[in-house]
């Protein structure tokens, strides 16, 4: 997995190539989970902290709990949703579809 | 050029995940937008239907918008508008 930094991608060996692509495949999750628990952080506290006290309440907590259900329970819909309409607009219907860039 | 001599699986590859990114950016953008618009300040104890019904009403909206502006954008191009 180390010493990729240095290699020409012009001349890789089977191996390396298959380093790269898990590499890379690694750096991609990472980079969308850390996105993912930044936005989850910014949208909870901001629902469920409004007024700090010196602790965390059980109101708050339960607040939190179900703020992180819900949003990655939204996550998830939105993805389908938008997979199910980039789908719908690559067949047929001549939108022109460009909002994510798929034609 | 470096270009041609990339391995094809690799090239592949890039171009498959670099859409796959796209894709994926614009879960999280339009996820942030639908979050606003749809869960209420205190977040429920269950995803409801209509919470559902909602969120994809969305993110066809938000769809619909992008294309409608532009749709106009071109109109405004070809009609001079824009110069």
């Amino acid at each position: 997995m180390d010493g990729l930094a240095n290699v020409d991608v012009t001349n890789l060996s089977p191996a390396q190539r298959d380093a790269l692509m898990t590499q890379v495949k690694q750096q991609i999750a990472m980079v969308n989970a850390q996105t993912l628990i930044a936005e989850l952080s910014e949208k909870c506290l901001s629902k469920c902290i409004s007024k700090p006290g010196t602790s965390l309440d059980s109101t708050e907590k339960q607040c939190l709990s179900r703020c992180m259900d819900r949003f990655m329970e939204t996550w998830n819909h939105v993805s389908q949703a938008y997979q199910q309409r980039v789908q719908q607009e690559s067949f047929g219907s001549q939108g022109s579809g460009n909002f994510g860039g798929f034609d | 050029m470096a270009e041609q001599k990339i391995d094809p699986m690799l090239m592949n590859f890039i171009q498959g995940e670099t859409q796959r990114q796209k894709f994926t950016e614009q879960v999280h953008n339009l996820s942030n937008k639908c979050w606003d618009v749809c869960i209420p300040d205190r977040p429920p104890a269950k995803m409801d239907a209509k919470l559902q019904t909602c969120l994809t009403n969305c993110v066809n909206q938000m769809i619909d918008a992008s294309n409608f502006m532009l749709q106009r954008l071109q109109q405004m191009q070809g009609g001079g508008g824009l110069s």
